[in-house]
């Protein structure tokens, strides 16, 4: 008998309610189940947690056993895992359009037919998701996608959907399931939350999910998401996980207070508040430390560093910065349309302190007013340049905005005691912090900007009637959706895309929802596709690197010790000349990803990072007493996953290039034999030196050149200080040119065509790859019972980090 | 060899062979830069001087203050500039004190030549730019009035204009080649960022197989943040290498990277990755080269401007060393400048770049600090623009006791073979309004036109265009919601070119450039295409070789 399910309750159900399965014999038994819970929940007012997880297994199993088939409707997505059996059966109806079938399969014995063609060859199944797009034309009225196994055997599937195979969102292509795996979530991550604090499983079900649906958990304007940002369970410092959400709380209640819990030294905080010297260095703890947001952090640096920029360097101070951000961050929090953000913000005390529209006052029907921010507040904020209007915006617009912002006041102007007759005036300031109208010193009648009357009773009425016009003036909807996707995740926008761009920001009318927009663009085909690049500026090259280097908040704390523990920050910015709340480019912001990349220096000094200073990659892997007296110790054991039990060379080497990289589409015999060596060319016993690629070719060479040839990496490795050393007070001719020696792809592979014309036995003998093989099938001891050994294990994950960080990969994220 | 052809590899052969060719230096004639490593100009140079943020020069160069006042004098372009920019100088609404301020700080020059437009204009420049003054008075000084670069007022939008020399050019569109580098691509030879960023003026056009100068190829780009401490760590093997942790880090990346190259010109490796291929493998070469030729001491009054050196600028309450600029940074820049010279023929220079920023004086143009102490570099006394005008052209002059600033100081280690050879380029994106903004923190918005100075022993010396027109009587006067601007006349193209056309010639005879650097000039003349000039041949003679 088939039965359709109706779930009344969704809360305990992951998915759709409207989700229809035909069972056999089982629905009357669920029925009862759920009323006895039911009766049960009512009666107690509660079940406790172990009590509802004993119902829902219940209910799962039942929910497991014995279907045999599946009716599938246009969009939905069934997450929970169903067993199925030879002949079990998935269907949907004919669509008028081409569709995209998908499921996530847990074992490798399954053969699948589409209305009776078999999938085989590149079609196959296989262990994860899988996708299918069967196009329109294929269609039958009812459409059968039948499974096979062999008798006897069972498996399950799960995250099942049938979606179009081509979908939108705000107008742009977005990405379906099919193309929306685990690199296309790394990019997001990488992009958009500086790489974010994600498990590897995490990443695994976003991949798995719809991308719409992935999308939205993945960025959000929460002040905590433990999705994107959890803390690992034996962390010590967990109280970012539900408080000091928020810039000012952050800073003042947590970071630079002597009473928190942190493993910062009480009398090193004072210097991070807003009184404190370090004020400017907060910002890189937002993002790297656990259990806040990393999204809501990255947009918050790009408005205050970028897009809506002010500068400590001019007249605003800490408290007027901190302000600054949480105002534009609450905005965006609660949702509220765009303008409102950009109004929130050009009404806060920061700007008016950095443009000197604080000094701004229309007296006697002058205007004793600059016209920075009378500027600024329309082509910065808005991308508004008066285009083939230049008349007008220059005489009027400029000048009227001058006027509208008379009346902000952010301080107390105190004549300076015993200069009352100085001219110019000479003033003091008593700071407020915030903004108060001075309506007395403010232009009260109406104005004439952008060819619009504005009208308030005082300077915010008439910021915020300004900004509903601001927001679709035809500079604004050209200029503004392009100047949010450039700076954050597209170096190499064409004008095509830009159009895409536009149409997408124009298609929220008057509603412009900056989180939508963003969401979009994240799973769009612009993005994932082929023509995206970012270069990474500097920011967002050490905030992502110390994201991917850290795995605990102690050091995500401690990167103040450059480098003992946790990945420094703020001295590599402080060299690539870029401080957090110091734009070099003032009120257009800091430094530029093109800067970055243009920049030998930036490239130089990231280089010499990766290679002349071994500190930083030495010492942070372990400490005595830093941990608030208490020793600590890296424990990359515990994140990367084993397969069949073992952490071997071969896969720690994969999961470390994509977990820095974002996928393996660089990785090729060349990185894989160097990044092999480093985490598998050690000394045996306590394994504490590692060598390098061509510095254990070296030694396997000189093993030939002295008769004692081997081609066993575990006998070259108890040899590894014994050849290829410097005797007499140098390196022979030979190890000197097999030390400098630069290993081509070729060569690494053996596929030579000519001879190499040196001795090199390595070469010759075509050993090389068999070497390397050799060391990736090495188990790294990151679970060592042996804390020497295990230490070790995670230095050489560190040098391994090492080297990728000085690779270009690392540079630059792109789509090619 | 062909101009357009120069490869990669080509281009470091050509450097090391040049470097082979040349040797070290031979200086010659009265030198105070008399050591082995230091080889003369090869090649004519062109210095450019970015002024990020919008320079006010109507500071710098000002009119006379009439010194009898009455109903004809107080109408003229003089007194009106005082009237309506007293509170940009730090002055009171008082005439007595701009006469003041006239007389003692600005050092006077009358212009005395017949049929010129500025015959009989009496102007003065600021006496806190002594070595300015000193070249314009050796005839090495151009000043270019009413020059048009951005006409936008918009930051981003006029310096992406200016670096490109392009006045379509869009904020948006930064990847494209600048002038400079499209002089130095012309001439074969490099052009050099030596500022903390690289500059976009100096990224060359991708010319094969097409020109394309909305395109950029940098081959011929380099870019020298430090000339003293430049280079990629590299493995010591007169180091038992067992022990070194870093060195095993280097000797990998070095081996990688070799290989990487290999892969890339194989066309296995994407196009995002080649300008890390390309900083790798110059910082790496260069870095190297620059060491072994750098082994001389930095000269003193430049390393003055940087750094703490007792004797040139004590001062304080407690006579400590200072620095001598405000901006360490520019300091560096015309260290930089001077190695870079010094191994010209290493770096194959044709185009140096240089910046200073900080002229966006919306507020406190002027200097309000009532202290005396000029030189104490670590103040925060509000001075304006003036520091930066004294950082980049003080200088002694007359016997005024004033320091060296960059420019004074790069040219007294410079003998006249290389001054000689060299034209400085100085502008900002675009110029300040004529009136001041009328709050007690009084500065100047955003504007128009601007002067472009040009400097060198090649230059003919003069004021070009007309400095103060008549015509801006009457802006003074318009409505207060009006912002008028000098107004600009002399677009940069004719300006740029002609010091293009310099740049790529030398003693041996003309080669002409501007029109491949900068197009529009090839337009039919009163065509719409065509730059806008004052008036036409105004700058025929700027050069006087």
């Amino acid at each position: 008998m088939s039965v359709k399910l109706f779930r009344d309750d969704p809360s305990l159900f992951k998915t759709s309610s409207s989700f229809l399965l035909r069972l056999s014999g089982k629905f009357c038994l669920l029925v009862l189940l759920w009323s006895f819970s039911a009766q049960t929940a009512f009666s107690r007012n509660k079940l406790s947690r172990a009590e509802m997880a004993s119902v829902l297994n219940v209910i799962n199993l039942l929910l497991l056993s014995d279907d045999t088939s599946i009716s599938l409707a246009l969009g939905e997505f069934e997450g929970s895992a169903i067993v199925i059996r030879d002949g079990f059966v998935a269907d949907f109806d004919q669509q008028g359009f081409d569709v995209e079938l998908c499921f996530v399969l847990s074992s490798d014995n399954v053969g699948i037919s589409i209305n009776g063609v078999d999938q085989t060859g590149d079609s196959a199944l296989s262990v994860g998701e899988n996708c299918y797009q069967v196009p329109s034309a294929q269609q039958q009225g009812e459409n059968l996608i039948v499974f096979s196994l062999p008798d006897g055997q069972s498996a399950a599937i799960s995250n099942i959907s049938v979606e179009p195979a081509n979908q939108t969102q705000l107008t742009l292509g977005v990405l379906t399931r099919s193309g929306w795996d685990e690199k296309a979530v790394r990019k997001v991550l990488k992009i958009f939350a500086f790489g974010g604090h994600s498990t590897t499983q995490q990443i695994t079900r976003w991949a798995n999910m719809q991308p719409k649906v992935a999308i939205k958990q993945m960025l959000n304007f929460s002040q905590h998401n433990p999705f994107l940002s959890p803390i690992r369970g034996a962390d010590q410092y967990k109280q970012t996980a539900t408080q000091y959400g928020e810039f000012t709380d952050f800073v003042e209640n947590l970071l630079s207070s002597p009473a928190s819990n942190i493993p910062i030294d009480s009398d090193r905080r004072e210097k991070y508040g807003f009184d404190g010297y370090a004020f400017d260095d907060t910002l890189q703890y937002l993002v790297t430390v656990r259990g806040l947001n990393p999204f809501r952090h990255m947009v918050g640096f790009w408005e205050t560093n970028y897009h809506l920029a002010v500068n400590l360097e001019s007249n605003v101070n800490n408290e007027e910065m901190g302000e600054y951000y949480d105002v534009i961050m609450r905005a965006h929090e609660s949702g509220v349309p765009y303008q409102r953000v950009l109004a929130a913000a050009a009404k806060a005390a920061a700007p008016a302190a950095q443009y000197g529209h604080e000094n701004n006052e229309w007296i006697d029907g002058f205007c004793f007013c600059n016209d920075d921010f009378a500027r600024e507040i329309h082509q910065l904020y808005f991308g508004i340049f008066g285009e083939g209007d230049e008349e007008h915006h220059e005489n009027v617009t400029i000048p009227n905005t001058a006027a509208m912002l008379s009346g902000m006041k952010t301080f107390v102007k105190v004549p300076r005691e015993g200069r009352e007759a100085d001219f110019p005036r000479v003033f003091d300031r008593e700071s407020i912090n915030y903004v108060i109208e001075d309506l007395s010193v403010h232009h009260g009648p109406s104005l004439g900007i952008l060819r619009q009357t504005i009208s308030g009773s005082g300077p915010f009425e008439k910021i915020d009637s300004l900004v509903e016009h601001s927001i679709e003036h035809p500079d604004s909807l050209k200029n503004l959706p392009i100047m949010i996707v450039s700076v954050i995740a597209d170096d190499n926008l064409s004008e095509e895309s830009r159009d895409k761009l536009r149409a997408a920001w124009a298609s929220m009318g008057s509603n412009k929802q900056f989180l939508d927009y963003i969401q979009s663009y994240a799973i769009s085909d612009l993005f994932h596709g082929t023509e995206q690049r970012k270069f990474m500026s500097s920011f967002w090259r050490e905030y992502y690197f110390a994201n991917k280097f850290n795995i605990d908040n102690i050091e995500a704390y401690q990167s103040f010790r450059d480098g003992q523990t946790g990945r420094p920050i703020n001295s590599i910015l402080d060299r690539d000349d870029a401080q957090s709340f110091r734009p070099r480019h003032n009120v257009f912001g800091g430094q530029t990803s093109l800067e970055a990349a243009d920049s030998s220096t930036v490239f130089e000094d990231n280089y010499n990072r990766a290679t002349d200073d071994d500190f930083p990659w030495t010492r942070a892997a372990a400490c005595d007493d830093c941990d608030q007296g208490q020793p600590w110790q890296k424990d990359w054991g515990a994140v990367i996953p084993r397969v069949n039990g073992q952490h071997s060379v071969n896969d720690v080497a994969q999961w470390l290039w994509i977990h820095l990289t974002g996928s393996l589409d660089n990785y090729t015999p060349l990185e894989r034999a160097h990044v092999v060596a480093i985490l598998g060319a050690s000394t045996q016993g306590n394994e504490d030196r590692h060598f390098d690629l061509p510095m254990f070719l070296c030694v396997y060479n000189d093993l030939e050149a002295q008769g004692q040839g081997t081609n066993d990496v575990s006998t070259i490795r108890s040899q590894l200080t014994r050849f290829c050393r410097r005797s007499d007070g140098s390196y022979d001719a030979d190890e000197t040119r097999w030390l400098n020696k630069s290993y081509s792809v070729d060569e690494l592979t053996n596929n030579l065509s000519a001879l190499y014309a040196f001795y090199n036995p390595a070469i010759s003998n075509g050993q090389i790859p068999n070497l390397i093989n050799q060391l990736g099938s090495i188990n790294m001891p990151l679970l060592s019972d042996n804390a020497e050994i295990r230490l070790q294990a995670n230095r050489r994950i560190h040098y391994a980090m090492a080297f990728i960080s000085g690779t270009p990969f690392m540079l630059v994220e792109t789509g090619e | 060899m062909n101009n357009w052809d120069m490869d990669r590899r080509a281009f470091l052969r050509n450097s090391f062979y040049s470097t082979m060719l040349f040797g070290v230096g031979s200086a010659t004639g009265l030198v105070s830069n008399a050591h082995a490593a230091f080889t003369n100009l090869q090649n004519r140079l062109l210095v450019d001087l970015n002024l990020n943020g919008g320079p006010d020069l109507r500071h710098l160069v000002v009119p006379a203050m009439p010194s009898e006042l009455n109903n004809t004098t107080r109408a003229t372009p003089g007194y009106k500039y005082w009237e309506n920019r007293y509170l940009t100088q730090a002055l009171a609404n008082d005439e007595s004190a701009w006469q003041a301020r006239w007389n003692n700080e600005y050092h006077h020059i009358t212009i005395n030549q017949a049929g010129d437009v500025n015959n009989g204009l009496t102007f003065g420049i600021w006496k806190g730019a002594g070595w300015l003054t000193r070249m314009y008075e050796e005839g090495n000084v151009a000043l270019i009035a009413n020059s048009a670069i951005g006409r936008n007022r918009a930051h981003d939008r006029s310096q992406t204009q200016l670096r490109q020399g392009d006045v379509f050019a869009n904020e948006t569109e930064t990847q494209r080649s600048g002038w400079g580098g499209r002089l130095a691509r012309f001439t074969n030879n490099n052009s050099v960022s030596l500022t903390d960023n690289p500059s976009p003026f100096c990224f060359g056009p991708v010319d094969t197989p097409v020109y394309d100068p909305l395109q950029i190829d940098n081959r011929s780009f380099l870019s020298i943040t430090d000339s003293r401490n430049s280079g990629l760590f590299e493995a010591d093997l007169d180091v038992d290498q067992t022990y070194q942790v870093d060195d095993k880090f280097a000797r990998s990346l070095k081996s990688y990277y070799q290989a990487l190259r290999g892969e890339s010109q194989n066309g296995n490796l994407s196009s995002a990755y080649e300008k890390a291929m390309d900083h790798e493998e110059k910082v790496r070469f260069f870095g190297s080269e620059l060491r072994r030729r750098l082994d001389f001491d930095i000269p003193l009054l430049i390393r003055a401007l940087y750094e703490n050196i007792d004797g040139i600028n004590n001062g304080g309450t407690d006579n400590r060393a200072r620095r001598v600029l405000r901006s360490s940074s520019f300091g560096r820049q015309i260290r930089n400048l001077y190695d870079c010279i010094a191994t010209n023929d290493l770096l194959n220079m044709r185009v140096a770049s240089l910046s200073y920023g900080g002229w966006d004086s919306h507020a406190s143009q002027g200097d309000r600090s009532n202290n005396n102490d000029v030189y104490d570099p670590f103040s925060n006394l509000p001075r304006g623009i003036e520091r930066n005008l004294r950082d980049i052209f003080g200088g002694p002059f007359n016997g005024s006791g004033d320091l060296h600033g960059g420019f004074s100081a790069l040219w007294e280690y410079l003998d006249n073979v290389d001054k000689d050879r060299i034209v400085i380029n100085v502008a900002g994106e675009f110029g300040r309004q004529i009136r001041q903004n009328e709050n007690d923190f009084s500065g100047t918005d955003h504007g128009d036109g601007n002067l472009v100075i040009l400097i060198g022993n090649s230059i003919d010396g003069g004021v070009y265009g007309d400095l103060f027109p008549e015509s801006e009587l009457e802006k003074y006067a318009e409505d207060p919601g009006r912002t008028p601007d000098i107004e600009s006349l002399t677009e940069m193209d004719h300006i740029f070119g002609k010091v293009c056309n310099w740049v790529s010639s030398s003693d041996s005879g003309v080669v002409e450039s501007a029109g491949r650097v900068f197009p529009r000039l090839l337009e039919t003349p009163d065509t719409e295409n065509y730059p806008d000039i004052e008036s036409a041949n105004m700058l025929d003679n700027l050069f006087t070789t």
